[in-house]
């Protein structure tokens, strides 16, 4: 007995030292969730994006994070050809693609890449278009799908756009994260194989990290990419570490087991603010917290029901309630820095204004308690809506409107949503303030289904006709006088209420500089630098 | 003897064929389309679970039965550790208790053990990070091992495999698992502490008041030596005998346990499974965790008839 | 002392008040009675009790603390929540519904199981058999597991948590019952009146339950020891917690989040859980030894 007692002492000793160079090459991160994939091209949650974007993979151009302008990344330079409406670029030589297990590259990146890549979103021919399921109707709401009329390779470090749209838009889509370049001869070698679904899951890309190992609900392993054209990260190891309770994250981070964390407890971020051994970021993420009306409902076919429980539902308590202020009060379901955001859109919440005739059309029409579904796992906040949904039950409470909360899983969620038997939805959306249209299409669309976003199942003839003209038209002052339309007609007829924009908060510690954050790529880990160990 | 060890083999196979049976009528109710007749039904059922052919499961397409294996011994992992680090303190203050009986210090080891028993454990493991925190000590709080550690799945246990990485980690990762075992297998022990320290008193107090133990008394001999040489011989079988009994309880907490230190273990493996509605886990786990109860004490049966054959306690039907 | 000596033979008529005498001098045993008590006057008027609706929120009184530290209020005698909800009021009702919940528990498997451990134990042959290995089978299964599997086929309320949670302790509370009977039954005096011709099950009803009082209580305690951990394991699981009102498990499960604020919303229904339980081994203990001094 007293030797076991002495080997424990004996292995807690030893265990506290650490292996330097293990620790000193190794980063965790610790994200909230799992990637649904590993390639941006298909899905956009935070998850994902985070997960791919700039760790795998590189895009023809990026976007600097300071001035907004455009720089060159694959593409070295490009030329815009205003009169033929194209725009050509020249790529740059000597990339190579990751050299993994599953993978040995032949050849260096070159035009071929660049031209599948963007195939494989725009042509339905392509044998890669439809392999994913979760793509399903994706590629017809993508940016890219009424964008790009052709793709020209001219030779092999040169390739040409031939475009519908606008060069300067057509630019900015390049800089998102679904524009980035995936190596064909991989996807030649899968296909030949019979496998060619797992091209999304065991991803091949130029990013300065390549892929390892994924296990779902636990870890992804990526390990630096030593033949990076921009050299080699100074991190060997980075760990993504998914811990869905923020918690949890908080704790981890203190017992120095994360690294980096995303998200910490709305509650401790004025804690983390004040804390010098730690350091925190706030990013904008374009995910707006939104509470849809199923219009559907015999209780919320009325617009004026609808307008009378969005204006009880207090914004600013939820705000401060949940987020502890760390989130802005919406009304649009646009954040205000994207282009198209409408900025005389009124406030709705205001419950001082509600009549006793008001009180007697709700009781009119809701004669049994209204049904508020939320999601439970999967999404980013998903503890938060649980509490949301409470607040605004409470709120109902108050103006004696009966309601009841489902927070279910995703399969049963899918189910729910597409029988309809709900009367609201509590969910996020995220935004995109360069292409707002691939927002809009989604909830708006007669097309689209609850469970593709239009949970609030509107269909109407004008919208759609508003819709179709956002598409084809080319000046962007129409565009922008649509888009602000559109926004109205949501806060109008009361199909959704935006109720807060999520902002991101990514807390690191102190010794660990470099990293980048951008609200539609994700975070980067490249420039990552760690001194000194704890 | 050798009929004694049929007759345990009959018991285990006619069981194991119950929890089949159970299982299958779990595997029957969760699939809504059915084929065939349910004895046909049955029949293919078994023949793809003794073809190795689970099931794979809907959330990342990994085979079931291998999850499922993985889990368990990690689950094993913090039972064994809570075990004997259980005994090694509760057998001596067992014994202490049962010689001093109905003195102050029995009543100080009762009420401990009492408090033990008490205290709910998905509490305490909920509060160990704090205390350990309070104390200073920098034990990670949940997960199997450091993230930064690569270990190969070889045997699937844990410690095991981690004994593999030593040319590139050295111990390291060996210790880090070991360090992650720590706290959780505190919680999950103090059910085994108590169970043991009220068992090994009774035991004790029975054995010390009978005939043969006055005789060796009047013979001379020390306290010491008494429970050297007859006292022990004769609680074992009986501790050991009623752990047994409380096996399924004990998976039952540490699954608890598992969960709440999201230590990848049964647990945690049928939690998410259910969260994320692949239901097929269910049958899976009654054949899996029910099959190992079933296993190991039925091995616990023949080794106690091996060690101390005066001792054939049935708890189960022969 | 005539006096008393004569007062004392008219007190003691049956062996249980003989018991009840011994009993009473167990200092530990008869306070632990008395918190059991309060717990019961608690279940009974919890609806008095409490200050606030339990699921009453304000939004001026987030997240207080207890009134004695700084900040709190004495209308929040142990502060609120996230929601400004009364953290006295909650862990009343939570009482309330844990611990009816798990008595209730106790009552129905103890029911069920004096009957049909009874039954089992003058079963013969063939149904013995296949009785035993059912029940055999079933305690394989960790409990954990039976009321997961019965929470997802009857659906997840706090009710089903209940059904679930008696289900998976009745074998046990079968076995245990019919491995005493059996023990019992093996002792000649038994052997004796079963040559006087008295049927089994009279036997058990008679004879039997009276002389195996003392493995009973320990049995009974056993299974609402494990029935209140249950309950609330499964409720901070997140089982059983969409119903209207609350439960000790699911008010931690929802309390974690905000232990680092506040951590009087964790500790407090695990104190008071911890005390629940504590103060019924207390009791059951002074019980066993109250009828093993009895015998002797």
């Amino acid at each position: 007995m007293r030797i076991i007692l002495i080997l424990i002492y004996f292995f807690l000793l030893t265990a506290c030292q650490g292996n330097e160079s293990t620790l000193k090459h190794s980063l965790v991160y610790c994200p909230e969730g799992n990637p649904k994939l590993f390639n941006p091209q298909l899905v956009d949650d935070v998850a994902t994006i985070d997960a791919t974007t700039n760790q795998l993979y590189n895009r023809l151009v990026k976007r600097d994070q300071m001035n907004q302008k455009i720089l060159p990344d694959l593409a070295t330079h490009w030329i815009q050809n205003k009169n033929e409406n194209s725009i050509t670029f020249f790529l740059r030589k000597n990339i190579a693609f990751h050299h993994t297990a599953y993978f040995s590259p032949t050849r260096n990146f070159n035009a071929d890449d660049v031209i599948f890549s963007f195939n494989r979103m725009l042509k339905t021919t392509n044998p890669f278009h439809a392999i994913c399921p979760l793509s399903d109707n994706y590629f017809f709401n993508h940016p890219f799908y009424n964008s790009v009329k052709t793709i020209i390779k001219i030779d092999d470090y040169t390739v040409k756009f031939l475009l519908r749209s606008k060069v300067q838009y057509f630019l900015d889509n390049l800089t998102d994260n679904y524009s980035i370049i995936l190596s064909k001869e991989y996807a030649q070698q899968l296909l030949a194989k019979g496998t060619p679904k797992n091209i999304d899951y065991f991803p091949i890309g130029t990013g300065p990290y390549k892929f390892k190992s994924f296990s779902r609900n636990n870890l992804i392993r990526y390990q630096a990419n030593t033949k990076y054209w921009q050299g080699k990260p100074s991190i060997d190891n980075l760990i993504y570490s998914v811990t869905p309770q923020s918690i949890q994250r908080y704790a981890k981070l203190l017992s120095g087991k994360c690294e980096v964390i995303i998200y910490p407890s709305p509650t401790q971020i004025k804690k983390i603010s004040k804390d010098k051994s730690y350091r925190l970021s706030m990013n904008s993420t374009y995910n707006i917290i939104l509470l849809a009306f199923n219009t559907k409902r015999t209780a919320l076919k009325n617009k004026n029901v609808r307008h009378i429980l969005s204006q009880v539902i207090d914004k600013k308590q939820i705000n401060s309630t949940i987020f502890f202020n760390t989130a802005e009060v919406v009304n649009s379901i646009l954040t205000p820095d994207s282009w198209a955001f409408a900025p005389n859109l009124r406030r709705v919440d205001d419950p001082s204004k509600i009549t006793k005739k008001d009180l007697a059309l709700l009781r009119h029409n809701v004669s049994k308690p209204l049904i508020i579904l939320a999601p439970k796992k999967g999404a980013e906040f998903d503890p938060l809506f649980k509490t949301i949904a409470k607040i605004i039950k409470y709120n109902f409470d108050k103006i004696g409107v009966q309601s009841k909360i489902f927070i279910l899983g995703h399969i049963d969620l899918h189910k729910r949503l597409n029988s309809g038997h709900y009367d609201l939805y509590l969910t996020r959306l995220k935004g995109n303030p360069y292409h707002p249209i691939n927002m809009f299409i989604p909830i708006l669309s007669c097309d689209s289904k609850a469970v593709e976003g239009n949970s609030a199942r509107w269909c109407n003839r004008k919208t759609q006709k508003l819709l179709n003209n956002i598409l084809t038209s080319s000046r962007l002052k129409q565009k922008k006088q649509k888009y602000h339309q559109l926004q109205k007609l949501i806060q109008r007829e009361y199909l959704y209420l935006p109720i807060v924009h999520v902002l991101r908060f990514d807390v690191m510690q102190a010794n660990i500089s470099g990293i980048s954050l951008n609200p539609l790529t994700g975070i980067n880990f490249f420039n990552v630098k760690k001194q000194g160990s704890h | 003897m050798l009929n004694y060890i049929m007759r345990r083999l009959g018991l285990f196979i006619s069981t194991a064929f119950i929890l089949t049976l159970i299982a299958y009528a779990l595997h029957y109710w969760l699939n809504q389309s059915h084929s065939q007749p349910i004895i046909n039904g049955y029949i293919t059922y078994m023949i793809q679970i003794l073809k190795g052919n689970w099931g794979i499961s809907i959330i990342d397409h990994q085979p079931i039965l291998a999850k499922g294996l993985k889990s368990l011994a990690s689950t094993l992992e913090l039972s064994i550790f809570a075990f004997i680090g259980a005994l090694t303190l509760a057998i001596p203050l067992g014994i202490i208790a049962g010689i001093y009986r109905n003195g102050q210090i029995d009543y100080l080891i009762m009420s401990t053990a009492i408090i033990a028993l008490a205290l709910p454990v998905f509490w305490v493991a909920i509060m160990m990070p704090t205390v350990s925190n309070i104390f200073h000590l920098t034990l990670p709080i949940d997960g199997q091992i450091s993230p930064i550690y690569e270990v190969k799945n070889v045997t699937g246990f844990m410690l095991i495999d981690s004994l593999f990485t030593t040319g590139t980690y050295h111990f390291e990762a060996f210790y880090s698992r070991v360090r992650h075992l720590i706290l959780p297998s505190i919680v999950l022990s103090l059910f085994i502490f108590a169970e043991t320290i009220r068992l090994t008193r009774h035991s004790i107090s029975m054995v010390m008041k009978s005939n043969y133990i006055n005789a060796a008394y009047s013979k001379g001999l020390s306290t010491v030596q008494i429970l050297r040489s007859h006292v022990f011989k004769n609680i074992y079988p009986s501790i050991i005998h009623d752990l047994r009994s409380n096996l399924s309880t004990l998976f039952s907490f540490a699954m608890t346990v598992d969960i709440v230190f999201k230590s990848k273990g049964s647990g945690q493996w049928l939690l998410t499974s259910i969260h994320e509605g692949d239901y097929i886990v269910l049958p899976t786990a009654i054949l899996i965790i029910g099959g190992f109860i079933l296993l190991s004490s039925i091995l616990i049966d023949i080794l106690l008839m091996l060690t101390s054959p005066t001792k054939r306690i049935t708890l189960y039907v022969d | 002392m005539s006096i008393n000596d004569e007062f004392d033979k008219k007190q003691i008529r049956t062996p249980l008040h003989y018991i009840f005498q011994i009993f009473k001098k167990k200092v530990a045993a008869i306070i632990a009675v008395w918190i059991i008590c309060t717990f019961l006057f608690i279940i009974i008027f919890a609806d008095f009790i409490v200050s606030h609706s339990p699921s009453e929120q304000n939004m001026n009184a987030l997240l207080l603390p207890p009134y004695w530290l700084k900040g709190g209020n004495t209308a929040y005698l142990l502060g609120t929540d996230e929601l400004g909800r009364d953290n006295f009021s909650r862990l009343i009702m939570g009482i309330q519904r844990t611990l009816a919940g798990a008595l209730i528990i106790t009552a129905v498997v103890s029911f069920f199981g004096l009957i049909l451990g009874a039954l089992a134990s003058s079963l013969k042959n063939f149904k013995a058999s296949i009785l035993h290995h059912l029940l055999d089978s079933l305690l394989t299964i960790p409990i954990l597991l039976t009321a997961l599997i019965f929470i997802v086929i009857f659906g997840s309320s706090f009710q089903n948590c209940l059904y679930a949670i008696a289900i998976s302790l009745l074998p046990q509370f079968i076995r245990s019952i019919f491995l005493s009977i059996e023990t019992e039954m093996a002792k000649p005096y038994i052997v004796a009146l079963k040559i006087d011709s008295m049927s089994d099950l009279q036997l058990v009803k008679n004879v039997i339950y009276p002389n195996i009082l003392e493995p009973l209580v320990t049995i009974i305690n056993r299974v609402f020891t494990m029935a209140i951990i249950e309950i609330t394991t499964l409720g901070f699981l997140g089982f059983g917690v969409q119903t209207k009102g609350t439960e000790l498990g699911a008010i931690i499960a929802n309390n974690f989040e905000f232990m680092y604020l506040s951590p009087i919303l964790v500790l407090a229904p695990g104190i008071t859980l911890f005390i629940i339980i504590f103060s019924f081994n207390v009791v059951a203990e002074g019980i066993r030894h109250a009828i093993i001094e009895a015998e002797q």
